[in-house]
This record gives structure tokens, sequence and C-alpha cells, in this order.
């Protein structure tokens, strides 16, 4: 296909992030790799041994897998919806973000669902959410939705592959790559040639996509807030958990998308492409999404503090108590809401670099968060415990789950490196005109 | 002065005592210990369950105190007899289920009985490494229930007579238990007449199986004279309840789900996936355009 000078210039400017592993990214595989050794013996014990080596016991029998869970399957939903919308609004300033927003959901719902593995007590059983499913179970709503939500992310963030991997294949004298990864682009590609047919089909499929994968989001997210929203346990049974896991996941996801952002700009030089404009956009995203987000918070304890039901207050006399939760919840309420809205409201604080600071701490707060979810509330049981050992009414992540836990954001970081090796960061198909 | 001498040498003398002693104290202790270790003295109940056509069931509960607690002890060998003044007869061996019972059934019209027309049991432990043998007996007159089932209108009624040979046991309290998937539920009670029979209402709202069938039975429970004593019949006055999956209502908790979830589930899944379908079909049409006959 045609590939016109601007579009020629960009790839010259990645080729060597695509050709070369320095030393450096070497370096950084291995100590990747590494902590996902640790993670591995971890797990291996955790099969031998059983979950008696995790935190997790009687009442408390989720930890900080399912919060990981919850954690990076939102921030998947964030990164999906976000391009789905960059794209359908056809916002300008999409195209260095699309791409970042895209792998970022992709490679997140491939790390989530791992957690959710790695809580289950009986692998040799898991066969039988198939077999013996009952479709009134939000569990296997769950299932179901995550499955089609992952098959649909990957086509998404492949039709918006397709152009660039028929540049990339046509792209061999200013690339320079091994001829294996001529063939992988040129099997990808799909005989793309940009015809006008070829185009309209492609363009066609992208809004047919980002069209379903915005309501898709939604339920999916609302239907993982199910998940605790259908118990009747005090801090869960909640109608408004829906919109406000939508809302959470959107926004650590957006958290999560400026990081990688700033990070690949840093890394491969890239202020010609994210510049000081797309991190102050994204910020105004964040800050719309933190008042919404801070609005629900406020909306969710006020009504249970307000109502003072037995067991509601239980939950949130703990979450307030500065000797059990108070702390962390004061925590998580300042780095989700207090911190990127100050960062947004001033002129002056508005640099790259601080609201990155901002998304990083609002991304950690969203992980204690959802921590402060699952935990308080399982250490709440609606029937009176009778073995009253320690571990069983308080939880306390074991090393292994924190190995674990390690291992999965490695992961998620190894993925990324190795898919930046192999695709551009930003799409290089949308810029047919010179860029801004 | 020499009070508080005394006094202060009386204290001394008690504290030189009370650690002279202690040491003596602690080896008698652990030489205690090393005994329990050795071999744990074990205890023997016997009990006898009367049920239709003369059955009996011999019931042997071996236990110890295990950790301040009386423990049935599993898997241990218990030997059964029959007793009369003068004979001893073995009636065969069963071992010890997990709470310790040990279970011999044989039949009350092959067993001996003495002039007052009483039979004689006796079960036996005799030991081993870790527990101490034990026995215990019990002595019983014959006793059996016949139950008739009674329907007028809509209502039911169990009449029941406990006899003991030909003659009528009166003034017992006897139970109505219907048999349930853990424990039997007790649906009623009376006390027998000088005719040695009650007649006990019977609920019309107990869930049976498929077909309604309900097993119920009357139960004496650990009289003096007669041990426990059961006769069971099956009617069918349950409500039906199938356990066939198919035949289950729509519901949350039943095996199939609301219509309403049902078709939702199915609207949302043929919508997602069509739209996958549509895409994907597509992409295959791209490629075929690209290639160089076709495009």
């Amino acid at each position: 296909m045609e590939i016109s000078k601007n579009q020629t210039a960009i790839l010259q400017d990645f080729a060597p992030h695509l050709r070369k592993f320095s030393t450096r990214s070497g370096i950084w595989v291995g100590f990747l790799l590494a902590v996902i050794v640790v993670g591995m013996y971890a797990l291996y014990l955790q099969i031998v041994k059983g979950h008696i080596v995790t935190g997790m016991r009687d009442n408390v029998v989720w930890g900080l897998y399912i919060v990981n869970f919850i954690f990076f399957i939102g921030i998947s939903y964030g990164g999906a919806i976000l391009a789905g919308l960059l794209h359908l609004f056809k916002v300008p300033w999409r195209r260095p973000i699309m791409r970042i927003a895209g792998l970022t959901a992709v490679v997140s719902a491939m790390i989530g669902p791992i957690f959710i593995i790695l809580c289950i007590g009986r692998f040799d059983r898991l066969h039988y959410l198939f077999i013996h499913a009952r479709l009134q179970s939000p569990i296997v709503w769950d299932v179901v939705a995550i499955s089609t939500y992952f098959v649909g992310a990957v086509l998404f963030v492949y039709l918006f592959l397709i152009k660039d991997f028929a540049i990339y294949r046509d792209s061999e004298a200013v690339l320079g790559l091994p001829a294996w990864r001529q063939k992988l682009y040129r099997f990808l590609a799909l005989n793309y040639k940009d015809t006008a047919s070829q185009r309209r089909q492609l363009a066609m499929s992208r809004n047919l996509m980002a069209l379903i994968m915005i309501p898709m989001v939604v339920v999916v997210s609302s239907v993982l807030s199910w998940i605790f929203g259908m118990t009747l346990r005090p801090g869960w049974h909640s109608t408004i958990f829906g919109p406000y896991f939508v809302l959470a996941a959107i926004y650590s996801g957006t958290g999560v998308i400026v990081l990688v952002m700033w990070t690949f700009r840093k890394i491969y030089h890239l202020q010609d492409y994210l510049t000081d404009k797309h991190f102050k956009y994204m910020g105004f995203i964040l800050l719309a999404l933190g008042s919404g987000y801070g609005y629900f918070t406020f909306s969710e304890y006020l009504t249970g503090w307000f109502g003072s039901e037995r067991w509601d207050s239980e939950v949130l006399d703990k979450l307030f108590d500065p000797s059990e939760y108070g702390w962390w919840f004061l925590v998580s309420n300042i780095f989700t809401i207090v911190i990127p809205i100050l960062v947004m409201a001033f002129k002056k604080l508005r640099t790259p670099n601080l609201i990155t600071l901002a998304a990083m701490l609002m991304v950690f707060g969203m992980w204690v968060k959802r921590y402060l979810i699952v935990v308080p509330t399982l250490e709440t049981p609606l029937l009176p415990v009778q073995d009253t050992r320690p571990e069983y009414i308080h939880y306390s992540a074991t090393w292994v789950e924190w190995a674990l836990t390690f291992a999965g954001f490695a992961t998620f970081l190894l993925f990324f490196t190795l898919v930046a090796k192999l695709v551009t960061i930003v799409t290089v198909s949308d810029y047919n005109e010179e860029h801004q | 002065m020499a009070l508080s001498k005394i006094i202060k040498l009386s204290w001394l003398l008690l504290l030189l005592g009370a650690l002279g002693l202690l040491p003596n104290t602690l080896i008698a202790q652990d030489e205690e210990g090393e005994e329990e270790v050795e071999q744990v003295r074990s205890r023997a109940s016997l009990s006898c369950v009367q049920k239709n056509d003369g059955v009996l069931d011999l019931k042997a509960l071996i236990r110890a105190k295990i950790d301040d607690r009386y423990t049935g002890l599993p898997g241990l060998e218990v030997e059964f007899f029959t007793t009369t003044d003068t004979s001893e007869t073995s009636l065969g061996k069963a071992t010890t289920d997990e709470k310790g019972i040990a279970t011999f059934t044989t039949n009350a019209k092959e067993m001996p009985r003495d002039t007052g027309n009483r039979m004689a049991f006796y079960a036996s432990f005799e030991g081993n490494e870790e527990y101490s043998g034990s026995d215990a007996d019990i002595t019983l007159k014959p006793a059996s229930f016949a139950l008739e089932a009674l329907e007028e209108d809509s209502s039911y009624s169990i009449q029941l007579t406990l006899m003991s040979g030909d003659e009528p046991v009166a003034e017992e309290d006897v139970s109505l238990f219907v048999k349930r998937l853990f424990f039997p539920l007790k649906v009623g009670e009376g006390s027998t007449d000088e005719d040695g029979m009650a007649t006990i209402d019977f609920p019309t709202d107990l869930p049976g199986d498929a077909e309604g069938n309900l097993n119920i039975f009357a139960r004496l429970e650990d009289s003096d004279d007669y041990g426990t004593v059961e006769a069971s019949v099956t009617k069918a006055w349950g409500i039906p309840v199938s356990d066939r999956l198919e035949d289950q209502p729509r519901a949350l908790w039943s095996p199939n789900p609301p219509l309403w979830m049902l078709l939702t589930f199915l609207v949302l899944m043929v919508t997602v996936w069509g739209h996958y379908i549509v895409i994907v079909y597509k992409l295959f049409q791209v490629k075929k355009e690209g290639q160089p006959s076709g495009g």
C-alpha cells in the first residue's frame, strides 16, 4: 500500500525500537522475569500445599487475588471504553492515544482473569462452572461477560492494527526487520492494500466495533459489580454498585493510560507525538471522572452512614476507625478524589509530570479502594462466628499472595514491553497528513 | 520481736516447703501422664432398637476421654452376646463406625428369654494397645408397633398399637417422625392408652418425593423396659416434589432461570456475538479483496 512521507518519517522514528532489543530492555525484561519466577514458586507452593499458604480462611474467602482481578479488569474496561469513545467522537487529538488505550485494554484483560484462577482452590473443578452453570448466578454472568469482552477487545484492537501491519509489511527498507517479522506482518495485514472497498469495509468494522464496545463495557463492568451487589452483605448490597464500578473502571483505566503515555514518552522520546496538550486533555478527562467518582463515593457512604443499619454500621465503623481501615480509607479518598481534582484545578499544576503523578497516586488509591471493598465486608459476617480464630476474622495477605500480585504486575509490564517491540505505540496509519 | 521472727521463719519454711514439694508434684504428674499415654480407659454403653418383625439393632458405643471430652472411637471390634442365668452365647462381631458405634442386627424371635420374658445382651470390647477393654449390658422385653394409616376427608392420622408379645403396653410416650434428608422430622406425639393404642394427627402440607411418598415412623424412645422401639410405614401423604430438573418451576432458586432472564441473556449474547461475526466476515472480505487475483 502507498505510504506517505509523513508515515515513513514516523516509521523511521520508531524503527530502532522495533528492530533492536537494547541492553537496557534486556535488563528490564530479566528483572520482570525474575519477579515472575518468584511468583511461579509461590504458585507451586500454593498448588502443592493448598490455599493454607494464603491468608484466605473461612469468612474472608477473598483477598488480594480478587482485589487484583477487579483492578486489572477495571483498567481493561477503562482502556476499551476510552478507545471506543475517542474513535466514535472522532476526537482530533486521539491519534497517539488510541493504540495505548487499546493495548492497555487487551493486556489488562489477559492478566485480570489469571487472578481468578489463582483464587480457585480446586482447579480440578473449574469445568463445573461451565457444565453445571446456572444462569441465575452472577458468577456465571461474569464468566460469560469477561470471555465475550476479551474476544471483543482483541478484535477491536486488531481492527486498528491492520492498516499499520500493512504499512510495516510494505516498509521493509525503512524498518529492516528480520524475515520472520515480515512474514508475521504479512499474515496479520490480511492482504490490506488500502483499496476503496477495503477502506470502507475496515471503517465500517471499526465503527461497529467501537459502537458495541461502549455498551458492552458498561454491561460487563456492572456484571462484575453485581457479584458483590447481588449478595445481601453490608458494604456490597448497593443499587449504585453497577454505575459506581463502571465509573471506577473507566477512571482507573484512564489513569493507567496516562502512566503508559508518560513512560513511553520518556523512554522513546515521543515528545513530538505525546505532547503536553495530550496530557492536559487526559487530565481533563481524569478531572471529570474523578468528580463523578467522588460524587458516587460520597453518595454511597453517606447513605449507608445516615441509615446506620446494624450491619452497614459495622463495616462503616471499620472504614472510619483509624485503628482498623480508617487511614487507608482516607488515603484512598485523598489519592482518588482530592489530588486529581486539585492538580487539574490550577493551570500551573497541569504539567505532564504532575498529571502523571496524580494519575499514579489515583491508580494506587483505586487499588486500595478495591481492597477496602472486598476485605472489610468479608471480615463482617452476617452469621455469628463460631470458630473465632483470629485469622478467620482478620485477613492478612501472606508472602505467597504478594509474590503472585507482583508477578501479575510484572507480567502486565512484560507484555507491554514485548508488544511495544512488535507494534508502534502510535497508530502510524492515522498520520496521513503532517502531524501536529 | 520474737513473734515477728517466728512469723518470718514460718514464711521461710513455707516457701522452702513449697519449692521442695513443687518438683515432686511435677514428677508425679509426669508419671501419671506417661501412664495415660500408654493406654486410655474406654467406656462402653449398649442400646437396642426394636423394629418391625422382631428385628433388633444392638448398638454398642465405645468412647474414651480425649482432651477432656468423651469421643467415640472408630474402627474397634466389638463382640455381642446374648445371656441367660446359665449361659452366654456369642452372636457375632461388629466394628465401630466414625461415631464409635458398632451395630449388630439380630432377631428377637431367636433370642432366649428369662422367666419374665426378658432378653439380655452383652457387648464387649477386648481392648488394644491404645485403649483398655470395656463392656456393657442391657436387658429388655420384646415390643413392637402396629401402625395403621387413617384417612378421613382430607385429614390424615396414624393409629399405633404398642404390644409386648400379647400384652398391650400402656402409658408410654410415643412420637411420630418423617424421614428427611439428614435427621428425622418430628410431626406429632402422644401417649398409649390401656390398650396400647394412640392416635396421632398427621400434617397435610409436607413435601414428599415425586409421587408424594413419605416414610413415616413411630418411635418409643429409650424406654427402661423396651429400649427404643420403631416401626415405619410409607404413605403418599406428601405434596409431590419432583427431583427432575426439567420439572422444576422457573425461579431464581431453581435450575431453570426465569424466562425474562434467559431472554435478556440470549438477546445480549446474540447482539454482541452477531456483531463479532459480521466483523470477522468483513475481515475475510478485506483479505479476499486484497488477493492478487481478486483485487
